[in-house]
């Protein structure tokens, strides 16, 4: 393929997007979603045709035009495909293809499809500008894309009350990202004179930590940039704004706040991993966050009764593990994770998808108990999704290399913050400690999905049991169902006997996969989590036994105001110290805004009252009146004529 | 002391020029109006042919000006009177005070 192809990756999507954007009301449902899956598929196949110029270890840059050029800055619009930018690019156009695929029997009932549809289009061109980027501002054009592509598809329900302030409260969060980002962009120019992401890595990469300043500009462009991935990658305190994004259409919790969108911030922070590399204090930072982002994810993933939050909560959970992966300054074992990620909880979210979907838009786990017996193909993907997710077993879950992978990179690395030093060992004990609840949310969730008595939407309406009857979602089940398990085994380190070397180097830039985890290494831990998984499954499927649970629970004393149900008092805190004081300065800028516009309205209305009543005076409607004055111009004029 | 000059001429044209104008101002009736305003074209006429007698005697642009003047005005009087017998027929009174209160509407 010829450079000048990589124009069309994000073109394509773009084109269907305009097109359903604007004739997109005329077509049937079917049409529309052909015309967005046509569109996705070019960009993927155009992608495939990269293959064997990446994998030659070539490069492949085209220059679009110059953007900004002035004596001071200059930046191009140039697209820049590595092999890291390759996997990136096969993640989103190849997920985005087979969830755009499955929207069509998803969203057929769905009366806006068009505007879905190029939404969705939309997001998979911003998101291929964001991967293809080299230049930072370039980027931050696809990170301003998906996320506006996001909140216009978090509130594609509209009409439900909620469903709005949910995607404001995603795109107000992101704002704060956004900002501190684009400070960080100029931070980082001040610094190192260019806007390019490999230039300002291989700089970073040539400095060593003893030489540089912690508290140059180059430093607290890190910080800064650091603050737009937490925001956009969901990681606390930025967190907020994902669980309630669920309120959006199951395929775009499945591809945009799971699979891709929301690894855009760890994409960003591995790309500058050279220059986190350099400064330790920031990389205690991210520790920090990371750590209370697997924790609240972990915890309030176990509390949840809505399907689709639980799987929330365990993305944040898993987005956590990529921030320490990255904060371990193993932005190897980072990609790692982000792939058999994405290749999970899409298989997950999709399979959510499919049972709300037979169950005609139910989402309470309770209500939902024993649906699976019905559907085939979702219990397929969802057993496969939760081992993978779980990291069960050796292979076959997508997530058990790269979760181990992440655990051996930090017990690599200390965390220091000040004064405050953990060893790695410690971090890494901590981690597998709140990874063991994966195990138990997990496999609750299928526990109640396995249940042995029916829930009421599991029972079905009118005597038909709930059932999957749309081919394009189980097609893609299927599909992604091949993927999930395959996973496991591309990711396979050698100390396992497994080929995953390959596939490392390939999305990491040919980096050599490490030594990997020996088998004894993580022996202790998966005979936990397998322990915790088969009890907490036994539990939850057997309907009496997960109501003595339950009932025993109750009587601890948990109060409405507990850390559970206030969500770790993050939504107190940002009530108290942001919003209120917000909504007080909103309403103090709405009454002035109101007394002023109003007496500056009533002054103009006075003045032209005053106005017309003296034109009135002139315009009386007497034609000799109007005569004199024409007359009376005339003389004026030739008395004004320059005499003699 | 009646010179055929060309100071005399516009003199003339002057003074039938401010008769017009007298009368648009004090006439009632819209046809009188109509017939001051081409004495006033008349006076402006006259100061045409004058100026091109006295100044410019061998070429006659000034006939030109003047006829065309007069084209101008007799199609501008025609339209006039058209508006003054509609407005006869409509109101039955042809007076300027009457023309003045058209916002009012019938009768």
């Amino acid at each position: 393929m010829p450079p000048v192809a990589l124009a069309l990756l994000p073109v394509f999507p773009a084109a269907t997007a305009l097109i359903l954007a604007l004739f997109g009301r005329r077509f049937n449902h079917t049409l529309v979603g052909l015309v967005a899956c046509v569109g996705v598929a070019l960009s993927f196949l155009v992608g495939v045709g990269f293959v064997s110029s990446v994998s030659g270890g070539a490069e492949s840059t085209y220059v679009l035009g110059s953007w900004l050029s002035t004596n001071v800055v200059s930046a191009s619009l140039a697209l820049r495909l590595d092999s890291v930018a390759f996997a990136m690019v096969m993640l989103v156009s190849g997920f985005g293809f087979l969830i755009t695929l499955y929207s069509i029997g998803y969203m057929h009932d769905d009366s806006e499809v068009a505007r879905f549809f190029a939404s969705l289009n939309l997001f998979v061109a911003s998101m291929l500008i964001l991967v293809l980027a080299d230049n930072l501002l370039l980027i931050f054009l696809g990170w301003e894309g998906v996320g506006v592509c996001s909140y216009l598809l978090i509130g594609h329900y509209w009409k439900d009350q909620a469903v709005p302030l949910a995607a404001y409260r995603a795109f107000f969060t992101n704002r704060i990202g956004d900002l501190l980002f684009l400070l960080g962009v100029a931070f980082l120019f001040a610094h190192f004179g260019t806007f390019e992401m490999h230039a300002i890595a291989t700089k970073a990469a040539g400095l060593s930590a003893e030489s540089v300043d912690g508290n140059s500009l180059a430093a607290w462009g890190a910080l800064l940039i650091l603050g737009g991935a937490f925001a956009k990658s969901a990681q606390a305190p930025l967190h907020v704004w994902l669980p309630d994004a669920m309120a959006g259409p199951t395929p775009v919790s499945a591809l945009i706040h799971a699979a891709t969108m929301v690894t855009a911030g760890v994409y960003l922070v591995a790309r500058l991993s050279p220059l986190y590399a350099l400064f330790p204090q920031i990389r205690g930072v991210i520790y920090i966050c990371a750590l209370l982002t697997l924790v609240i994810g972990a915890v309030l993933a176990v509390v949840q009764f809505d399907i689709k939050k639980i799987l929330a909560y365990s993305t944040l959970s898993n987005l956590g593990l990529m921030f320490l992966a990255l904060a371990a300054d193993s932005p190897g074992a980072a990609r790692l994770h982000l792939f058999g990620h994405a290749a999970f909880k899409a298989l997950l979210f999709l399979g959510a998808g499919s049972v709300i979907l037979a169950a005609h838009h139910e989402q309470d786990v309770r209500k939902l108990a024993g649906v699976l017996k019905h559907l085939p193909i979702t219990r397929a993907a969802f057993w496969i999704g939760c081992i993978g997710g779980v990291g069960l077993v050796p292979f076959l879950a997508a997530g058990f290399f790269s979760k181990e992978m992440v655990l051996e990179a930090v017990a690599e690395s200390p965390l220091t913050l000040g004064s405050l030093v953990v060893s790695g060992e410690t971090l890494k004990w901590i981690i597998t400690a709140v990874e063991v609840l994966s195990a138990v949310y997990m496999f609750r969730l299928l526990g109640y999905l396995e249940s042995n008595v029916p829930g009421e939407a599991a029972k079905g309406r009118h005597g038909h049991a709930p059932h999957e009857d749309s081919l394009t979602v189980k097609l893609v089940l299927g599909i992604l169902c091949v993927v999930g398990l395959g996973f496991g085994f591309i990711s396979a380190p050698a100390s396992f006997g497994g080929s995953g070397s390959g596939f490392f180097a390939m999305i990491n830039g040919g980096e050599q996969m490490p030594e990997g985890p020996s088998f004894l290494h993580a022996l202790p831990a998966a005979i936990v989590a397998l322990i915790v998984s088969t009890l907490t499954f036994r539990v939850f499927s057997n309907a009496s036994k997960r109501k003595a649970l339950l009932r025993r629970l109750a009587n601890f004393p948990q109060s409405s105001g507990g850390p559970l149900a206030t969500k770790f008092f993050f939504d107190v805190v940002y009530e108290a110290a942001l919003f209120a004081p917000l909504r007080a300065l909103g309403r103090f800028c709405a009454s002035v805004v109101e007394s002023v516009a109003e007496g500056g309205f009533e002054l103009l209305g006075g003045a032209g009252q005053v106005g017309s009543a003296l034109l009135r005076l002139v315009m009386n409607g007497k034609i000799q009146h109007y005569a004199a004055v024409l007359l009376a111009a005339v003389f004026l004029m030739l008395l004004l004529l320059p005499g003699r | 002391m009646f010179d055929f000059n060309l100071a005399n001429c516009l003199t003339l044209s002057v003074i039938v020029f401010l008769v017009g104008c007298y009368g648009l101002l004090t006439r009632r009736s819209l046809v009188m109006i109509l017939l001051s305003i081409e004495v006033v074209l008349n006076g402006v006429n006259f100061s045409l042919i004058s100026f091109n007698h006295f100044l410019w005697g061998t070429r006659e642009f000034g006939h030109y000006l003047y006829m065309l003047s007069i084209g101008v005005a007799a199609a501008e009087a025609a339209i006039g009177l058209g508006m003054a017998i509609v407005f006869f027929r409509n109101y039955r009174d042809i007076s300027r005070e009457r023309a003045s209160r058209l916002s009012e509407g019938e009768s």
